[in-house]
C-alpha cells in the first residue's frame, strides 16, 4: 500500500474533497447549530494539521514562508496575498480548495478547516523552532461560499 | 446537447481520451492527495459521529458523494462528450480517463465483461495497485477501522459513489437506456491485495437491451 509519506509528494484535484465537504456541511446544518458547527470544523482542520505536521514539516523558517509554502504546496492556493495588520497578518486567496463559486451557504464560514490548517501548522512551527511568537489565532474573514468573491483569513500573533 | 451517434469508440476517440485525460488533470485544482486522504478520515469521524457507526457512516458517504456528482461532475461530463459512445462496453474507457483526470494516476486493470446470461448485467471491473484513501488509516492513531467494523462496506466507497454518479451522467447524456451501479468489492483495509471496484449496468425495464 502506497504511504502517507509518498501521498504529500502526489496531488489530485481538490473537487473529489469539494464535494464531499460540500454535502457533509449541509448535514451538519441540519444538525447542529452554528457554534456546534464551528467548533467542528475547527477540530477538523487541527486534526488535519496535526498528523500532516507529523509528516511533513514546512522548510521555511519565516511566518510568510511557512504560510506560503503550506498555501500553495498542500492547499494549492496559487493565487495568494499576503498582508501585514497591527496585530499580525491576513492572507487572502482566490483558489480556496474547499469554496466553490457556484455555492453559496449559510451559517458557519465553509472554509474554516482551511484557515485552521495554516493556523495549526504555524503553532506547531512555534513550539518546535525559535520564534519571538508563542500563538497564533486565526478567524476567516471572508468565504467565496459565505457570497464573498475572495476568502480572507486574520491571523492575530501573540509574543511570547 | 449534441447527439451521441457513434456506435462504438474507435482509435480517434482513445487517442482523444489520452489526451483529453491528462489535459483536465494538468488544469485542475489540485491539493496534495495527502490532505485528501486526512480530510477524508476527518469527514468520516464526523459521519460516524453523526450517523453512530462505521458501516453507516460508509454508507452515508456513498451516498453523499453520489449526490454531488451532477453538480461537480457535469463539466466532465460535458468536456468528455467527443469520446462517448452508443456501447455500454465502453464505459470502461470513461472510467479510466476519469480516473486519470482526478487523480493523475492509471489505472492498471480494467475489464469489460459481458452479461453471461439473461438478466445479467453488463460488469467494468477495475483495481487500484495503490489507493490514496486507504492510505495510512491502518496503523493511523487517531482513528482505528476494523476488519470487522467494515462489514461489506469499503474504505474507497467515495469513490464508488463518484463513479455511479458519473456513470449515471453519461448514460443520460448519451441517452443508454441503463441503470449503473457501483460498488467497491475489495478493499485493502480489508486485508485484500488490491482495491477492486465493479460498475454493473442494468438495462431498464421495458427497452431494447432489457
Amino acid at each position: 500500500m502506497i504511504s502517507r509519506k509518498q501521498l504529500h509528494k502526489e496531488q489530485a484535484a481538490s473537487v473529489i474533497i469539494a464535494m464531499i465537504y460540500v454535502e457533509l456541511f449541509s448535514h451538519l446544518t441540519q444538525k447542529y447549530e452554528s457554534s456546534v458547527i464551528e467548533e467542528k470544523l475547527k477540530t477538523m482542520g487541527a486534526n488535519i494539521a496535526k498528523s500532516y505536521f507529523a509528516i511533513y514539516k514546512p522548510s521555511k523558517s519565516s511566518i510568510s514562508g511557512i504560510i506560503k509554502e503550506i498555501a500553495i504546496n498542500l492547499a494549492g492556493m496559487k493565487r495568494n496575498k499576503l498582508k501585514k495588520t497591527e496585530d499580525g497578518f491576513t492572507i487572502t486567496t482566490l483558489d480556496c480548495p474547499l469554496c466553490q463559486p457556484n455555492i453559496e451557504t449559510e451559517g458557519p464560514h465553509f472554509c474554516t478547516p482551511v484557515m485552521v490548517i495554516l493556523e495549526t501548522f504555524l503553532n506547531l512551527s512555534f513550539s518546535t523552532r525559535q520564534f519571538p511568537y508563542k500563538q497564533v489565532i486565526g478567524t476567516v474573514v471572508k468565504s467565496i461560499s459565505s457570497g464573498d468573491k475572495i476568502c480572507e483569513y486574520h491571523y492575530r500573533l501573540i509574543a511570547k | 446537447m449534441p447527439e451521441i451517434k457513434k456506435k462504438k469508440v474507435g482509435f480517434r476517440e482513445k487517442l482523444l481520451a489520452a489526451l483529453g485525460k491528462r489535459w483536465m488533470y494538468w488544469k485542475a485544482r489540485k491539493v496534495t492527495k495527502l490532505l485528501i486522504n486526512l480530510s477524508y478520515r476527518e469527514i468520516m469521524r464526523l459521519l460516524v459521529e453523526l450517523y453512530g457507526n462505521l458501516e453507516s457512516a460508509l454508507n452515508a458517504v456513498f451516498e453523499l458523494s453520489l449526490h454531488a456528482g451532477p453538480e461537480f461532475l457535469n463539466e466532465w461530463v460535458e468536456g468528455a462528450n467527443v469520446i462517448f459512445s452508443k456501447d455500454v462496453s465502453d464505459h470502461a474507457l470513461y472510467i479510466k480517463s476519469g480516473y486519470y483526470s482526478f487523480t493523475g494516476d492509471h489505472i492498471s486493470y480494467i475489464k469489460y465483461f459481458p452479461p453471461e446470461k439473461v438478466g445479467d448485467p453488463h460488469r467494468v471491473v477495475w483495481r487500484l495497485d495503490k489507493c490514496f484513501v486507504c492510505a495510512g488509516m491502518l496503523d493511523d492513531p487517531t482513528f482505528s477501522v476494523k476488519k470487522e467494523a467494515l462489514d461489506n462496506q469499503g474504505w474507497g466507497n467515495p469513490i464508488a459513489g463518484i463513479f455511479q454518479a458519473t456513470t449515471k451522467m453519461i448514460n443520460e447524456y448519451i441517452g443508454l437506456e441503463f441503470i449503473s451501479k457501483v460498488r467497491e468489492t475489495k478493499c485493502f483495509l480489508r486485508g485484500d491485495p488490491y482495491g477492486e471496484f465493479v460498475a454493473e449496468f442494468y438495462p431498464k425495464a421495458g427497452t431494447k437491451s432489457a
